[in-house]
C-alpha cells in the first residue's frame, strides 16, 4: 500500500513556514509579558489596580506563552521540517498537520484570554482549564500521527537521531499531559484535580519537571542535532554518544521530579531518590552538550564569522551550565537555601533564555530564509546585533537573580542568639529591589533582541516569496 | 550516522530502523520513573492514612483566614498547592 505522501515530489513547507513565523511573533509577545511582570515586581503599582493585569494572572500567561507558544511553535516548525528532510518524504497526513497549526494557535489564544480572566487549575505549567486541555490532547494526538506517520513512510532506512529526540518529546508530553491533567469538571471553566494532597503534588512535579525535561530539553536537542551539523557542515561528533545519552536522558529525567518537593510531606525515600537521579542526570545532559559542541571540531573558525552558529553553540554552553546548576540545586542541603528564592528563577532563565531561546533563534535564522527562497536573512548584521543584546541580557538577568536568591536565602535563615529571626520578610523584599530592576534591564535587552528578529523576519519574508522544495531522488540504500 | 554496521541482539541498528520498536521502547523507558515514585504513594501508610490527632482544616474554618486583610484567595486554591509553588 502506498500512502499519498510517499508519491509526492515536493515537501510540505507551508505548515513549517506558518509555525516558524508564529514562533517569532509569540516570542515577542511572551517576552513582553515577562518584561511587564518583571517591572511589576519592582514597582507593584504597574498592575494599575486592574485584576486582569495582576502579577498572579500574568505570570502563568508569560510561562504559557514562552513555553507553549514560542517554544511550541518552534518545535512544531523544526520537527516538521527536520522529519521531512531526514526521511526524504512529504509530511504524512498534510491536512492533519495544517490542523495542528490552527488548533495550536487556538489553544494559545484561549490561554491569552482565560488566564488573565482568572481561570486556572492552579497547577504550574498546566494552568489551562479542562476544555482547553482536551483541545491540547486532540492537537497532540494529531501531531503524533503526522510525525510518526512520516517516519513510518520514510524513504531512508535509518531514523535520524534528531527524530529520536522529537519522538521521545512527543510521546513523553502526551503521557505527562494525560496523567497530570486528569480532573473532574465542575462547570465549563472549573475543575478539580483527580488527585489530592501529596499524590497531587508528586504527579504535578513529575509533570512539571518533565515539561522541562521533554518539552524544553529533548525537543530542543532534536533541533540541535539537525541544525548544528547543517550550519557547521560537519557530521555529528559521536554516534555512540548520541545513543547512550539519548536513552540515559529520557530514562533519568522521569525520576527527577521530587527535587521540587524537598522538605515537604513527600516521603523521605521519594525525595532522596529524586535527588540521586537529579545528580545522575548531569552525565546524559553533558553528553548532549559535548556531542553538539564537538561537532564543530575542525571547524572552530566558523564561530568567528557565523552569527547563527554562535547562537547555537552559546545555547549549548548555557545548556551545560544550567544542567550543572540544576543537579547542584537538587541536593537537599543546597535546596534548603535556594528553594523559594529568586535563585530558582535565575536557574530557570539561564535554561530558558540561554538554552531554549538561543537554540530556537539560531534554528529559525537557518530556517526562515530557506522557507522564503532566500540564501540568508535580510540582514546578517541584525543577527549579530540580536546575538549580543540577547547574550548580555541573559548574563545581567541571571547574575542579578543569583545574587538576589542567595541573599534572600541567607536573610531568611539568619537568626539572632535568642532564636528570633534577624530579618522580617519585607526586609528581604526591600533588599531585592535593585536586583529586580537589574533583572528588568536584562529582560528588556532580551526582548529588544527579539524585536530585531521580528523586523529581520518581516524583511526576509517580504523580500522573498513562499517556495516549494523538491524532494531529492531516492538514494541508493532506500 | 550509519557507520555502525555491527548486527546482532545488542545493535542499536535494529531500533533505529524500526519505527514501531522505537515508539514501544521509548514508552517503556519513560514509564519506569513515574511508576516507581508515584504508585507507592497511593498505598503507603504515611501518605494515605490521616495523622493521629491532626485537626484537618475545614472550609468554614479557613474562610475567615483566607479573607483576612487585603488578601483573599479563592476556595479553589488549596493550601497544599501553595506550599509547593516555587
Amino acid at each position: 500500500m502506498a500512502f499519498s505522501n510517499t508519491l509526492a515530489t515536493t515537501y510540505d513547507d507551508k505548515v513549517v513556514r506558518q509555525f516558524a513565523v508564529m514562533t517569532v511573533v509569540w516570542g515577542v509577545i511572551g517576552m513582553l509579558v515577562g518584561v511587564i511582570i518583571a517591572a511589576q515586581l519592582a514597582w507593584p503599582e504597574l498592575n494599575l489596580g486592574i485584576s486582569w493585569l495582576s502579577y498572579g494572572r500574568l505570570r502563568p500567561l508569560h510561562t504559557n506563552a514562552v513555553i507553549f507558544a514560542f517554544g511550541g511553535c518552534g518545535l512544531f516548525a523544526a520537527s516538521y521540517y527536520v522529519v521531512q528532510r531526514t526521511c526524504q518524504v512529504r509530511l504524512f497526513a498534510g491536512g492533519l498537520a495544517s490542523f495542528t497549526f490552527w488548533a495550536w494557535q487556538l489553544v494559545i489564544l484561549s490561554a491569552v484570554v482565560s488566564l488573565p480572566l482568572g481561570f486556572t487549575q492552579g497547577k504550574e505549567y498546566a494552568e489551562l482549564e479542562w476544555p482547553i486541555d482536551i483541545l491540547i490532547t486532540v492537537v497532540w494526538v494529531s501531531y503524533a500521527i503526522v510525525f510518526f506517520g512520516t517516519i513510518g513512510t520514510r524513504k531512508v532506512r535509518h531514523i535520524y537521531v534528531a527524530n529520536w529526540f522529537f519522538g521521545a518529546f512527543i510521546l513523553a508530553v502526551a503521557l505527562l499531559h494525560l496523567v497530570n491533567s486528569a480532573a473532574i469538571p465542575a462547570g465549563y471553566l472549573k475543575s478539580y484535580s483527580a488527585y489530592a494532597g501529596v499524590q497531587d503534588a508528586m504527579v504535578q512535579w513529575w509533570y512539571g519537571h518533565n515539561a522541562v525535561g521533554f518539552f524544553l530539553t529533548a525537543g530542543f536537542l532534536g533541533m540541535m542535532y539537525y541544525f548544528i551539523p547543517k550550519q557547521a557542515e560537519r557530521p555529528v561528533y559521536s554516534y555512540r554518544l548520541s545513543i547512550v545519552h539519548f536513552w540515559a536522558l529520557i530514562f533519568t529525567y522521569m525520576w527527577a521530579g521530587p527535587h521540587h518537593l524537598h522538605y515537604t510531606a513527600l516521603p523521605d525515600w521519594t525525595q532522596s531518590v529524586g535527588m540521586v537521579f537529579s545528580l545522575i542526570l548531569l552525565a546524559p545532559s553533558w553528553g548532549g552538550m559535548i556531542n553538539g559542541i564537538m561537532t564543530l571540531s575542525g571547524a572552530w573558525h566558523k564561530l568567528r564569522d557565523d552569527p547563527i552558529l554562535r547562537f547555537l553553540i552559546v545555547s549549548l554552553s548555557f545548556y551545560g551550565m544550567s544542567t550543572f546548576e540544576g543537579p547542584m540545586m537538587s541536593i537537599k542541603t543546597v535546596n534548603a537555601l535556594s528553594h523559594y528564592t529568586d535563585w530558582t528563577v535565575g536557574h530557570v532563565h539561564s535554561g530558558a533564555l540561554g538554552w531554549v531561546g538561543l537554540v530556537t533563534m539560531g534554528s529559525m535564522y537557518y530556517l526562515i530564509p530557506r522557507l522564503f527562497g532566500q540564501k540568508q536573512m535580510y540582514s546578517v548584521k541584525a543577527i549579530e546585533v540580536h546575538f549580543w543584546t540577547a547574550t548580555i541580557g541573559i548574563v545581567i538577568y541571571i547574575a542579578a537573580m543569583w545574587i538576589a536568591g542567595v541573599m534572600q536565602g541567607l536573610m531568611w535563615r539568619s537568626i539572632n542568639p535568642d532564636g528570633t529571626l534577624t530579618y522580617s520578610f519585607v526586609e528581604s523584599v526591600k533588599a531585592t529591589f535593585p536586583f529586580y530592576v537589574l533583572r528588568l534591564l536584562g529582560g528588556l535587552l532580551y526582548l529588544g533582541g527579539m524585536l530585531v528578529m521580528l523586523w529581520n523576519t518581516f524583511k526576509t519574508a517580504t523580500k522573498g516569496r513562499s517556495v516549494t522544495v523538491t524532494i531529492p531522488a531516492a538514494v541508493a540504500h532506500a | 550516522m550509519a557507520n555502525n554496521k555491527a548486527s546482532g541482539a545488542l545493535s542499536h541498528e535494529r531500533i533505529e530502523t524500526n519505527n514501531f520498536l522505537m515508539i514501544v521502547l521509548i514508552l517503556l523507558v519513560l514509564l519506569v520513573g513515574g511508576l516507581v515514585e508515584i504508585v507507592p504513594l497511593f498505598f503507603q501508610k504515611s501518605t494515605t492514612e490521616p495523622v493521629k490527632g491532626l485537626q484537618p482544616y475545614t472550609a468554614p474554618a479557613l474562610r475567615p483566614l483566607f479573607c483576612s486583610g487585603r488578601i483573599c484567595l479563592r476556595p479553589s486554591i488549596s493550601v497544599g498547592q501553595q506550599a509547593h509553588w516555587s
